[in-house]
């Protein structure tokens, strides 16, 4: 779905990233992973377009980012920023409409679509409130919901893409599994997904492709089973640990290097 | 799945009604405050003399027709505008406490026009009429604080948004420090005309004044509301908006003309009119929503009925003297807002 | 078409009221006195201005204002007239409200918009200049003398100004060497001065006496260390500037502290209008300056 080929982004005299070529495959959910500073939220910024220079390195279905009309891709790529908020109050349902407006629906067929994905994102009783008065796991769900609405409904899926900038980090554990459940929903519906998340050992598990950058370049990309092993990992957050088999045969990685047990001796 | 979608229909309509009930109630409104604009005033003549009273001077009429007429319509249309610019300056600025001085226009134009004053003072202009000379001189100082903004903060055709607030507050810090050297420089007379155009007022509008601010404000206003969906979206987030298909750049650039426009014409001839363009948005927002196709007409709606209503207030408070119409504003509509403020911290 | 129609007619009404007035004005300067509720009846004026109405006063043409605005304060009697607000800043409909004919006004009236208004919807307004000179208060005597038919009492007015002016300034003890200083305000900020072309400045220079700030032009901010460089023998202040404070509270002023000390607390308090105006009362003024520095 998302290539980018020899991708270099500088801002500002610092190369953010650097030859970045990496391919999102389509209808599968990929990671990018990373530690702090390493060009996560870079490359994120650059397969939406944010950055003019490197438009013709980013190929979206097969086409090069500045070849697409803007109101085209929004159809079939949606975005949900990390911690989104605004200080205006609009209701919900406004909130869900407004975006929903992307595709000319009639007004039955737009009642009957919020309705529908309020339903499975579980916020149908928010939608009278102010988006202002929301909680960070509850935003996170209405996000989810405008997004879906952005791009429209599930015949088409298979040629959207969602890219979710740290869905997670506001969320409590139960919101977290709602969110993975919708996720992987949309997934099952063809849809392509692409996460960065700082919680590896859940989306490791939920991932088909992992894409692993440090210093600006791509460090591994590939299944889970080829990128996420030890001694990769310990390159990548430059730490040491280890991947061990947690519950439901899942791996998860554990770091080794320090012993946070308290000594109360 | 159908009790939620009924649910939702119901709620729309229920919010559609509320909507269409304020907005129509407040432009039914506006007839009622222009009728009552025209009927008072110092001199004793009213609307319903001069339409079935036959023993009615030519003085009478006049009165009616190039004084109240004029002056009503003139607050209706310039309070919309400041509504209106406040409104699209706090969606453009994702900031609830933008107004039309946040990017400098206000502080520009009175900078232009106390230049105004000083040089008809000493050398006085020539080509240009005596009054139309400080209009003119405002309405330059708008655009010329605009086009600053855009040098000082525009790169490229792109505008950053943090980046646009600090060289508004760079431009208003400019134009304030050269007001103080005007002020310094000038008589004391001249001085005291500056003062007063600041507080700014609505006595001497004709129909002169009126037209082409009528013009500006209406071209300005249609081309925001083509833009409600896009401004509504870019409110919510800059990124966010691009995702969804706005060209954010060009958007940006575009509202800010229209509205530099709209605030210019509503400041150049009547002064700075404070208040509206922060307070009566918020008005707005909180007895209805942010959405802009709703908001937009509700403000320019609240806005000039609130102006209309102050400049009512102000010419007859203390007859036949005229009180600063700002003061007015504020007067009529702070304790309301404060009033919605504390209703609102009830509900959380 | 239609204001020139109007101002075509207001002009040839004009031009017959004055040819009545003069045959009735004639009539009356043979039975050697002037009947000016007659004039009154003519001419209803708005006077906007303080120099302006006083001037109005001084010439014995009261009658024939209808209302001022608020800066005409002297004397007394005009406060009991409806008043249209300041002269800088009317509403035109508040003028023609009072029911007046004419406005006659100070230099600074409007704003511009509202005085083009008044003008064409049928108001007569006249604008006089205010110089602050004696020969610029002679010129603005004799033009609003004119317009009111007193050209005999304008002239006598100005006469008995330049004689009492003169009979001040004959009988002044006073030189060059004695200093004064005109302060507009003295407040914990600063001090704002009256420099070259100030009402207080003619009347210093008339007296021969040396006003401290005479380099700086109209009313400007000034260094609170003047007054200490260059003490004034005496320091006047306009009461409006000093509303509830007593001379030795304004003495006991950051500003004014060092001064004070030094030199003593020489402050005077007038009326502002007296000597911020150009006015018919300028020799009394001087008479004030004179009596407090013997």
């Amino acid at each position: 779905m998302f290539t980018t080929q020899g991708l270099t982004v500088i801002v500002k005299g610092k190369c953010l990233i650097e030859n970045v070529s990496v391919t999102f495959p389509t209808g599968k959910i990929s990671t990018i992973i990373g530690a702090n500073g390493a060009g996560k939220s870079t490359l994120f910024n650059a397969l939406l377009g944010e950055y003019k220079s490197g438009l013709s390195n980013v190929l979206f279905q097969e086409c090069a980012l500045d070849r697409w009309a803007l109101e085209d891709l929004s159809k079939v790529r949606a975005y949900i920023a990390q911690g989104a908020r605004t200080s205006f109050a609009l209701s919900v349902l406004d909130y869900l409409q407004i975006s929903a407006e992307t595709h000319a629906y009639s007004k039955s067929q737009l009642v009957y679509r919020i309705a529908e994905i309020a339903e499975k994102t579980g916020i149908e009783h928010k939608l009278s409130d102010s988006v202002t008065t929301l909680s960070g796991g509850e935003m996170q769900l209405v996000e989810f919901a405008r997004a879906t609405l952005q791009l429209g409904t599930a015949d088409h899926i298979k040629n959207c893409c969602l890219l979710l900038d740290e869905p997670s980090s506001a969320l409590d554990i139960k919101q977290r599994q709602k969110l993975y459940h919708l996720i992987i929903e949309f997934n099952k519906q063809g849809g392509t997904v692409l996460i960065i998340d700082h919680d590896i050992n859940t989306v490791a598990n939920l991932s088909d492709y992992i894409v692993m950058l440090k210093n600006g370049q791509v460090l591994a990309q590939g299944s889970p089973e080829r990128v996420f092993v030890t001694d990769v990992l310990d390159e990548c957050f430059n730490c040491s640990g280890e991947v061990r088999e947690g519950p439901n045969r899942h791996r998860i990685y554990v770091t080794t290097e320090f012993n946070l047990e308290k000594d109360n001796g | 799945m159908s009790t939620t979608a009924t649910r939702i229909s119901r709620q729309i309509t229920k919010h559609e009604l509320k909507q269409r009930t304020l907005l129509i109630a407040s432009l039914l409104s506006l007839p009622v405050i222009a009728i009552v604009a025209i009927s008072v005033g110092p001199a004793s003549v009213n609307l319903l003399d001069v339409m079935f009273q036959k023993s009615i001077t030519e003085l009478q009429v006049n009165i009616i027709t190039d004084i109240r007429v004029p002056r009503m319509m003139m607050t209706m249309v310039t309070g919309a505008g400041l509504a209106v610019s406040g409104v699209i300056l706090q969606s453009m600025f994702k900031n609830p406490l933008a107004d039309p001085g946040i990017v400098g226009v206000s502080a520009g134009s009175a900078l232009f026009a106390a230049i105004g004053f000083w040089i008809n003072a000493s050398i006085g202009f020539a080509f240009i009429p005596y009054s139309l000379s400080i209009p003119l001189m405002a309405f330059f100082g708008a655009v010329f604080s605009i086009a600053l903004l855009f040098a000082i903060a525009g790169e490229s055709g792109q505008l950053q948004t943090n980046l646009l607030v600090l060289a508004g507050v760079a431009i208003n810090t400019l134009a304030t420090m050269l007001l103080g050297i005007i002020i310094l420089l000038v008589d004391d007379s001249t001085l005291r005309q500056i003062t007063f155009w600041n507080l700014g007022s609505y006595a001497g509008i004709g129909f002169t004044q009126f037209a082409p601010t009528l013009l500006v404000v209406v071209i300005g206003f249609f081309f925001l509301w083509r833009q409600r969906r896009a401004l509504t979206l870019l409110s919510l987030g800059e990124k966010q908006a691009r995702t969804q298909g706005i060209k954010t750049e060009k958007l940006k650039l575009w509202s800010l003309i229209a509205t530099a426009a709209i605030v210019a014409v509503c400041v150049c001839f009547t002064g700075i009119v404070g208040f509206v363009g922060l307070v009566v948005p918020h008005i707005c927002r909180m007895l209805l929503t942010s959405k802009l196709s709703i908001l937009l007409p509700f403000a320019a709606v609240v806005g000039g009925g609130l102006v209309a209503l102050a400049d009512i207030a102000a010419r007859t408070i203390n007859m036949p003297e005229e009180l600063p119409i700002g003061l007015l504003t504020s007067l009529l509509g702070v304790p309301f807002f404060i009033w919605l403020i504390r209703k609102q911290r009830g509900i959380r | 078409m239609l204001c020139n129609n109007k101002n075509h007619f207001h002009h040839e009404q004009g031009k017959c009221d004055m040819t009545i007035r003069k045959v009735l004005i004639s009539l009356m300067v043979c039975a050697g006195f002037y009947s000016i509720p007659v004039l009154g009846q003519q001419y209803k004026i708005a006077s906007a201005g303080g120099s302006i109405t006083e001037t109005i006063y001084a010439l014995g043409r009261e009658s024939v204002i209808v209302a001022v605005d608020s800066s005409s304060q002297y004397p007394a009697s005009v406060t009991t007239l409806p008043q249209f607000g300041y002269f800088r800043q009317i509403s035109p409909e508040g003028i023609i409200s009072t029911g007046a004919t004419h406005v006659f006004a100070a230099k600074g009236f409007g704003p511009e918009s509202a005085v083009e208004q008044l003008s064409s919807l049928g108001m007569n307004v006249e604008i006089f200049d205010v110089p602050r000179t004696v020969p610029g208060l002679h010129t603005m005597i004799r033009q609003i003398g004119a317009k009111l038919d007193a050209a005999t009492e304008s002239e006598a007015l100005i006469a008995s100004i330049d004689k009492d002016i003169a009979t001040i300034v004959k009988k002044s003890t006073q030189s060059r060497q004695t200093t004064v200083a005109f302060l507009m305000s003295v407040t914990d900020h600063g001090l704002r001065a009256a420099g070259q072309d100030t009402v207080p400045h003619l009347i210093f220079d008339t007296l021969e006496l040396t006003n401290v700030f005479a380099e700086v032009n109209g009313f400007k901010s000034v260094s609170p260390e003047t007054l200490v460089v260059t003490p004034p023998e005496l320091i006047i202040i306009p009461s409006h500037q000093v509303e509830g404070l007593s001379t030795s509270d304004i003495c006991s002023l950051q500003a004014m502290k060092l001064y004070a000390s030094a030199k003593g607390c020489n402050v005077l308090i007038v009326d502002p209008l007296m000597f911020l105006g150009m006015t018919p009362r300028l020799a009394d003024a001087m008479q004030i300056v004179l009596n407090e520095l013997k």
